[in-house]
């Protein structure tokens, strides 16, 4: 039991995929302008991100471990991770069309995100158990979430803030990510 | 033997998740109808056929699929406001952008930014048949059988439909007198059709699960709480700002003047919302006013600097293909005996500015 909470602190702080890890970097700057639809896309990617890291694990030590296979491991996840993206586009599609519209071409994107692979390939790689996988996955994907509404909301407040030219847009962006990765490395040594 | 398990496990995965997808997507409803019925919400329902399509239905669906979203006169500038913001600002900007299917609708009156409209009965040829009482959808038309009608002004939204109504043809469509004295009541009347409709900034509220009893409500209900100018914002407000004449501006859609009024030098400090007595989040309202206004002056920025670029290209274009008709020419003119040189050059002369006109034409 406390294994699998030091996983799912780990996953979620200390390791943060987004600041410590830096994987899905593309999201964490381009949806993250304003909230509302950094609230729906967190929400997809960590749908995306839990489903996929199950069905990787499942896929990993059901098939590819019993055939040898191993080494098309990349491939079969890449291929496994579309497919479960466009489950929910198409479940997003039907129910909020309004978010649908709003996340636009970000939504496909989550298939290239790079979070969502790293997730099922360190979990594949470090040969956990499917509660351990869970819990790893669910830590992640709570992270990514909550790095990427923290960062949008100072975006939202950035906007209005009286900066220097030079400043506006990406580079306060850029600048203000470094300080939170800064801020993030105070979590190490906590798991 | 491996070689051929290896692709077998791949296709095999891709196959099931492939038939997985086309069984789901029989099952769901089609995801355009959910839209337009929200888009439908926003609409002010008078079926008056302005936007140039037939209804208010077809013109959600159209807005579903991509037309411009300040297509309807009778919701004006506050429905225009609604669906930008139910479908997102971006997408708002790329449905306006390039007016894409201006061949399909043959007469939209109103592109969103002119003048509001309001009907007149012309007294002096009214013949009181009552027929325009009858067909206007927001009963902005007073009179009785036999009587001299007229309209009221604060509650017309101009959307024509009194016109063929008419037998006589004495109804014109004016400009609203004042809109900015009268601002704020047609914008309550206006708010009648929007209210009912309006959706929440979250898009995810249509999911079931979705955090429908947000703790925002007792908020929201505070922002549009009466100011009763009591003044006490500005004897607090260290930048010796004034709240409530920020309020007002913004309350009655006029932020380029808040902002004139050094909105941006608000800190938001919350000291205004701290003596506010009937507790009005100033500051969280300023914060949301100053955002907006950044992202506008953005837009435009861009917009502006894509306008250089363009011009910059297209006169590079321009005076590339001018010299190279120099060049030709020269070579031409080498290339010939000297009496024919003459003619040579007068050619030239009239090819470069055939080529310069053809430039000039708007592509």
């Amino acid at each position: 039991m406390t294994e699998l909470a030091l996983i799912l602190l780990g996953a979620l702080l200390v390791n943060n995929f987004v600041l410590a890890q830096f994987l899905g970097l593309c999201p964490f700057m381009g949806v993250t302008k304003s909230f509302a639809p950094t609230l729906a896309m967190s929400a997809a990617t960590a749908f995306v991100l839990t489903l996929t890291a199950i069905a990787c694990h499942l896929v990993q030590h059901g098939l590819l471990v019993p055939l040898g296979l191993e080494w098309l491991r990349i491939i079969v996840f890449i291929v496994v991770i579309a497919g479960v993206v466009q489950f929910t586009e198409l479940y997003l599609r039907a129910v909020s069309p309004v978010a649908h519209r709003r996340l636009g071409i970000y939504l496909p994107l989550i298939t290239t995100n790079c979070a969502v692979l790293g997730v099922a390939l360190l979990t594949a790689g470090q040969g956990r158990s499917l509660p351990g996988t869970v819990m790893f996955a669910v830590g992640a994907a709570a992270g990514f979430g909550l790095v990427l509404m923290m960062f949008s909301a100072i975006r939202e407040r950035l906007l209005g803030a009286d900066l220097p030219a030079a400043f506006r847009g990406a580079p306060i962006a850029l600048v203000t990510a470094g300080i939170l990765s800064l801020g993030f490395l105070g979590f190490a040594g906590l798991g | 033997m491996s070689i051929l398990i290896a692709p077998a496990v791949l296709v095999g995965i891709a196959l099931l998740l492939g038939a997985g997808l086309v069984w789901v997507r029989s099952r769901l409803p089609e995801g355009d109808h959910a839209l337009a019925d929200a888009i439908d919400a926003l609409l002010p329902q008078t079926q008056c056929a302005q936007c140039g399509y037939p209804g208010c239905r077809p013109y959600a669906e159209a807005v579903a699929g991509g037309a411009p979203l300040d297509l309807c006169p009778p919701g004006g500038k506050e429905t225009a406001a609604a669906l930008r913001h139910l479908l997102g600002e971006d997408a708002g900007e790329a449905a306006a952008a390039p007016q894409p299917s201006t061949a399909d609708r043959p007469t939209a009156r109103n592109g969103g930014e002119s003048p509001e409209l309001v009907a007149k009965v012309r007294e002096a040829e009214c013949v009181g048949c009552a027929l325009c009482i009858k067909a206007c959808p927001v009963d902005a038309i007073i009179g009785a059988p036999g009587f001299m009608h007229a309209v009221l002004e604060r509650h017309c939204t101009g959307c024509e439909l009194c016109l063929p109504a008419c037998p006589v043809d004495c109804i014109d469509l004016i400009p609203a007198p004042s809109p900015e004295a009268s601002a704020s009541p047609t914008a309550a009347h206006k708010g009648r059709y929007t209210a009912l409709g309006r959706l929440s900034g979250l898009p995810l509220r249509h999911l079931k699960s979705g955090p429908s009893s947000r703790p925002r409500a007792p908020q929201a209900a505070s922002k549009n709480a009466p100011c009763i100018g009591c003044n006490r914002c500005e004897e607090v407000c260290p930048e010796a700002l004034a709240p409530q004449h920020l309020l007002r501006l913004l309350r009655a859609g006029q932020s380029t003047q808040a902002a004139a009024a050094d909105l941006g030098k608000c800190i938001e400090c919350r000291l205004c919302d701290r003596a506010c007595p009937t507790e009005i989040p100033l500051a969280g309202i300023f914060h949301g006013a100053k955002g907006e206004l950044a992202r506008k002056s953005a837009r435009e920025a861009s917009a502006a600097a894509a306008k250089a670029r363009f011009q910059t290209r297209k006169d590079r274009l321009a005076r590339q293909a001018a010299s190279a008709e120099a060049r030709r020419a020269e070579r031409l003119v080498r290339l010939l005996d000297r009496p024919s040189a003459t003619t040579a050059e007068k050619f030239t002369e009239q090819t470069v500015e055939t080529t310069l006109q053809a430039d000039a034409r708007p592509i």
